[in-house]
């Protein structure tokens, strides 16, 4: 089935205009660089910034030495510690996902959409041909199975770039804004 | 001697038992919690890995086949039971058409799996960062609800497709209920 799809792609952007063939390529089979990025590196793992708390640290200093107050900055220098080492490199990580279009996974989606309606039509070809063959008939893919197959990709990829699109409002308007206004409110209160 | 100069600030003792109140509590949460909240981090990134979308899509991709093939089982059963030869072109144009519903099925579920997946992973970074600025974290879907979800798509586009293939079904004699009733009312995988 790949095989017969790429030799009607290939018909297919042969007839195009080469600038408009090179631009219908790249909107639909992209450069795959970046395409399988594996799990991202999680730098916090493995720390605690409570670890060195010591709770009773201050407890013998005159009431004159503010001992409560000593102790209650540690507390806000280990929370900062904490968050600066487990979360901001999330909130950084989740902040450069996001391009001028939508997410840096889309290249992913757009390969595994094109790799499961591809297979599935092999796949499924497959069994028709062999179920025709118990009945001892041949089986030969007709252009409409091509066409359909064709069709059912673009139907997949558009798709996958519009959930790619929304995804990028929702990180944008859901995860990330509440960042900013709490930085800024943040710095106002200081 | 003028000015006043009243003795230095004293601290209320309250205040150092509420900073070493504080404190103890925190030591409880470093110890017991972030271990938990790294955990969680880490299956949320691994969401990004591609195990979790070669084991979520081949599951959706074979679900949707399930149904197909059950459905189609049942209509090639009634349509034989009734003398129809498999090499006419009628059974053939229909039965090819079927196919390539099912294919159309199966990979554009497979893909919406993989896109959900991906979802799935941002989500959980987003709660992860709603942690990190204090806000409340939303119920996460399971795998299980997302994948049901993904199977009831599944089932109401084959219903449809066993349904526009009318012409098998009066050759066959059976009707989308039959098709429905064997092979396209699982809802689970």
């Amino acid at each position: 089935m790949g095989d017969l799809i790429d030799d009607e792609m290939r018909d297919f952007f042969a007839s195009l205009n080469p600038q408009v063939s090179q631009e219908v390529q790249d909107f639909y089979f992209p450069n795959q660089e970046g395409d399988n990025r594996g799990v991202p590196t999680y730098s916090g793992q493995g720390t605690n910034a409570y670890s060195n708390i010591s709770p009773y640290r201050y407890s013998g200093l005159a009431p004159e030495d503010m001992g409560g107050d000593k102790l209650y900055a540690d507390l806000i220098r280990a929370q900062t510690q904490d968050y600066m080492t487990r979360f901001a490199p999330v909130e950084n990580f989740l902040a450069s996902e996001i391009t001028a279009t939508g997410t840096k996974a889309l290249q992913g989606d757009l390969t595994r959409t094109r790799q499961a309606v591809l297979g599935a039509a092999e796949n499924v070809q497959g069994q028709q041909a062999r179920s025709m063959g118990r009945y001892g008939m041949s089986y030969t893919p007709s252009r409409q199975v091509g066409n359909s197959t064709v069709s059912a990709l673009v139907g997949g990829l558009n798709d996958t770039r519009l959930a790619d699109a929304d995804r990028r409002t929702q990180l944008l308007t859901g995860s990330l804004s509440g960042i900013g206004q709490n930085a800024a409110a943040t710095g106002r209160s200081a | 001697m003028g000015g006043g100069g009243g003795s230095d600030p004293k601290e209320q003792e309250s205040k150092m038992a509420l900073a070493e109140q504080a404190a103890i509590s925190l030591q409880r949460y470093g110890a017991t919690f972030v271990p938990l909240e790294n955990m969680y981090i880490q299956d949320t990134l691994n969401q990004f890995g591609n195990d979790a979308y070669v084991d979520s899509m081949g599951r959706a991709s074979t679900g949707t086949s399930a149904i197909y093939e059950e459905g189609l089982g049942e209509l090639n059963r009634g349509a034989f039971a009734r003398g129809l030869d498999p090499s006419s072109g009628a059974y053939q144009n229909e039965s090819g058409a079927l196919r390539d519903a099912q294919a159309r099925g199966m990979g554009l579920n497979a893909a919406s799996t993989g896109i959900a997946n991906t979802d799935q992973a941002y989500k959980g970074l987003g709660n992860v960062v709603r942690m990190g600025q204090g806000l409340a974290t939303e119920a996460m879907d399971g795998n299980i609800n997302r994948m049901n979800n993904q199977m009831d798509v599944a089932n109401a586009t084959a219903k449809r497709d066993f349904a526009r293939s009318s012409s098998i079904q009066n050759i066959a004699g059976t009707g989308v209920g039959i098709a429905a009733g064997y092979g396209l009312n699982k809802g689970t995988v």
